[in-house]
């Protein structure tokens, strides 16, 4: 674990970069410790000792020797340790994600724009009703999944249907909660989930 | 009658008509010699007859003579007499059947009127006699007259009596001629018919029944001759030649489809309903290495790699005794212990009555092509996973120097650019040494003690500092593995991984004799190293591939695919004292596990030397 030199305010958030890859971490961690208090852990074991809530934000590499990425990350849900978590993996989403729990999924390689990005937005989300996290996680998973498989085969997949009926169940009870929020960030975000769907979206997906 | 009318008529009608033909002899036969016996007899009761009449003269003469003497009595006697006498005439001349008797016939009869015509006057004076009185005149003059006319009615009842018989005589004579004429006719007939009959039935049928046992012993090529005729004969030969026709068809298609099953490239075995081989084809022998002879009569299990659960049999058994089709992927193993991924469909077959015959399996060998599958989804996934994460650190470096903070930092990050660039390279080159070797396969054979040596041999020059121990035994041993490669990438990675000066490593070969079977072959390779990582024992123990950035994991994972298709198994322990010991546990090809192939294996081991100097050729390079 390697404590980010530059965290000079106790307020600001904290992110874990856990990634067996030292360079790769490294690398991360140089992209964002000018903006939060950045850790390391460089396999799955170390991660499990820093997660708690003092993390706000979790990186997470899928394929680790030892204790993977999933694992690190089933028992982060597990054990409900309120973080905001996104997959940084060279391995595409496949069905086996569904339920997994991650609040974003980047498929290496990254920049550190796209990080930085995907950390601030994780950011805003845990200021958020749990319902809408919930309904993020879902979207989240679904937009993993469209990104990499056609629209005719997620059709054919049952996972994919079950998902989709359960961000409509969320999405009916979020509905009743967002009337009271006019944070211009929160009403973007729930733009978003309310028009992500897979027939307009992802287009290029489906003609691969 | 002419012969070609009869030809025409069915056989039931020509069997029929020589019946009533030979029928209507008997009744001839018989008719004639009724008749001659009536004939006899009647001629025979007329002539006796008439020779009594002769008798009845005599009597009838010497009672007119004691009338003539007063005996009044003896009236009555002549009476009766002269009227028997009349009666009978009447009788010889016209017949009476009451009694018997023919009319004369023609040459006879004249002699009986010569006979009536001297009996007129006679009975006159009979009658004479027998009613006057004694002292008439009439009375003496008849009795004169007929003691004076005595002798010629006697003379004339003789004469017509003898020429009676000789008429007889001649007839009898004629009767005879006919006779033996009417039995010339039966000698004649009977052969006739049994000609006519040989001929045109049984002829034709022998040559038939012999020309359909010909073919009936399997000479398909033999023909029936045709008959042109429109009875029962032809009929036959008619449907004989059809039948020959249907069967040399029926033949043709079957041969078409041993002829297909001979040659399809996939195994095809059948087996009876209790599941004992009946039939394998060339490609089985060639897929399962079992010769067929050594196939038939077994049960399919000797494929049994004891890599599907006893529930899998069980169901496969279930389904197709209840009439399904068994599809499945399936590990099974050949004769030579080899392991091999089939694609297999198993289906019962009816025979003609419905009844279940057994059942036909089809089975291709899919091994190359799923270790190319899992060989490439791995190659994949681990190139995959490599690239993006060595992109990633590359674009961010690259970011980086594109505002440099100082010439320091700049040449730092522009020397971790090139170390991430050589990393790819050396990917890309392991990547392309395990794409070249799995093409090599699977259907590898190499000698033992040649090949490790020669794989020790190179890594000595490579690896200086290391020491090598290598107890090989002295016969030779062949297995169908890539013992070569197997070896390298294991005592490589102990040599890697070693953290001591002197990294040691000791290779023993042991042949294992005892042998429930197959007989085996045991490769250990010790090390005095710091013990593999765990991940990289799930690597080897169970062929788990996991994400491993420098592809020592994917030799590893190799290594296990080779050893687990070859039929063997690999097992990783920690030595007492320091150090790993692996054990791979090989199959030995020189000997079969069915032992009658001895000479097959011999051909085998003599092939395996050549092909391991080539690999090890390649291995060198």
């Amino acid at each position: 674990m390697t404590d980010a030199p530059t965290s000079p305010d106790a307020d600001t958030p904290t992110v874990l970069i856990i990634e067996d890859e030292q360079d790769l971490a490294d690398l991360y961690a140089a992209w964002l410790q000018n903006l939060y208090t950045v850790r390391t852990a460089y396999n799955g074991e170390e991660a499990l000792t820093h997660l708690d809530e003092s993390i706000d934000v979790a990186l997470i590499d899928r394929r680790m020797p030892g204790l993977s990425g999933d694992e690190v990350l089933g028992h982060v849900r597990e054990e409900e340790i309120n973080i905001r978590i996104t997959i940084v993996s060279a391995v595409t989403p496949d069905f086996d994600v569904i339920g997994m729990g991650f609040d974003d999924y980047l498929v290496k390689p990254i920049d550190a724009d796209e990080l930085r990005m995907t950390v601030e937005r994780l950011l805003q989300f845990s200021k958020y009703d749990e319902q809408i996290q919930e309904l993020e996680q879902l979207v989240a998973t679904k937009t993993a999944l469209e990104s990499e498989h056609s629209h005719s085969e997620l059709q054919e997949h049952h996972k994919y249907q079950q998902l989709r009926d359960r961000i409509e169940t969320v999405r009916v009870k979020v509905d009743d909660t967002v009337a009271n929020l006019d944070d211009e960030p929160v009403e973007r975000l729930f733009h978003n989930l309310t028009t992500n769907s897979p027939e307009s979206t992802r287009q290029g997906g489906e003609t691969r | 009658m002419p012969l070609s009318s009869l030809r025409e008529r069915s056989i039931r009608w020509r069997v029929g008509g020589h019946l009533l033909l030979i029928l209507l002899l008997i009744v001839v036969n018989l008719g004639s010699i009724g008749w001659f016996l009536t004939e006899q007899k009647h001629d025979g009761a007329a002539i006796n007859e008439a020779g009594k009449q002769r008798l009845l003269v005599e009597q009838m003469a010497s009672e007119a003579h004691l009338v003539g003497m007063g005996n009044m009595g003896a009236r009555a006697d002549l009476a009766a007499d002269a009227a028997q006498f009349n009666r009978t005439l009447t009788a010889l001349l016209d017949g009476n059947q009451s009694r018997g008797i023919p009319p004369a016939p023609p040459a006879v009869r004249d002699q009986f009127l010569s006979v009536r015509a001297e009996w007129e006057p006679f009975y006159i004076h009979i009658r004479i006699i027998l009613e006057e009185p004694r002292t008439s005149t009439e009375f003496n003059e008849s009795l004169q007259y007929i003691a004076a006319h005595n002798d010629q009615l006697l003379a004339a009842s003789d004469t017509a009596v003898s020429h009676y018989e000789r008429t007889f005589e001649k007839k009898v004579t004629q009767l005879q001629f006919l006779l033996v004429g009417i039995f010339g006719l039966d000698l004649l007939v009977i052969p006739l018919l049994f000609a006519f009959t040989d001929r045109h039935i049984l002829q034709p049928i022998e040559q038939m029944a012999a020309e359909a046992r010909t073919i009936a012993s399997g000479d398909m090529d033999a023909s029936i001759t045709p008959i042109e005729t429109t009875d029962e004969v032809g009929d036959l030969s008619k449907s004989l030649n059809e039948m020959k026709t249907q069967l040399v068809s029926a033949a043709q298609d079957a041969q078409r489809f041993e002829q297909a099953v001979e040659h399809a490239g996939h195994a095809i075995y059948i087996t009876g309903t209790d599941g004992t081989i009946e039939y394998v084809n060339p490609a089985f022998e060639e897929i399962t290495k079992y010769d067929a002879d050594e196939a038939v009569g077994e049960n399919p299990r000797i494929l049994n790699s004891g890599q599907q659960s006893e529930s899998y049999y069980d169901e496969l058994w279930d389904t197709i005794t209840s009439g399904g089709v068994w599809r499945e992927e399936v590990i099974n193993k050949r004769a030579t212990g080899e392991l091999f991924h089939a694609y297999q469909t198993i289906a019962p077959i009816t025979g003609v009555d419905s009844d279940r015959a057994g059942f036909v399996a089809i089975m291709s060998d899919n091994t190359e092509q799923i270790i190319s599958n899992q060989q490439n989804q791995v190659l994949r996934r681990v190139l995959r996973h490599n690239l993006r994460t060595e992109l990633n650190l590359i674009g961010g470096y690259v970011q980086k120097l594109r505002n440099p903070s100082d010439d320091e930092t700049r040449d730092a990050y522009v020397t971790k650019v090139e170390n991430r660039i050589e990393s790819l390279v050396s990917l890309s080159t392991s990547v392309d040494r395990f794409a070249r070797t799995f093409k090599q396969g699977p259907h590898w054979q190499q000698e033992l003690g040649a090949t490790i040596d020669n794989v020790c041999d190179a890594l000595e020059d490579r690896y200086s500092a290391a020491k090598f121990e290598i107890n090989t035994p002295s016969s030779e041993v062949t297995v169908l593995a890539n013992v070569a490669l197997v070896c390298e990438e294991i005592v490589e990675n102990a040599i890697e991984h070693n953290d001591r000066a002197t990294p040691e490593v000791t290779v023993t070969v042991t042949v294992e004799d005892e042998p429930d079977p197959p007989p085996t072959v045991r490769i250990e390779i010790e090390d005095n190293g710091p013990g593999i990582p765990s991940e990289e024992r799930q690597v080897i123990e169970h062929g788990e591939e996991t994400p491993l950035l420098h592809g020592s994991g994917l030799g590893l994972w190799i290594s296990y695919w080779m050893v687990t298709l070859a039929g063997g198994d690999i097992t990783i322990e920690d030595r007492q004292q320091r150090g790993t010991r692996i054990s791979i546990v090989l199959p030995r090809a020189s000997v079969n596990t069915v032992p009658d192939v001895a000479v097959g294996g011999q051909n085998g081991h003599t092939a395996a030397n050549d092909q391991t100097e080539d690999i090890n050729n390649t291995t060198n390079d």
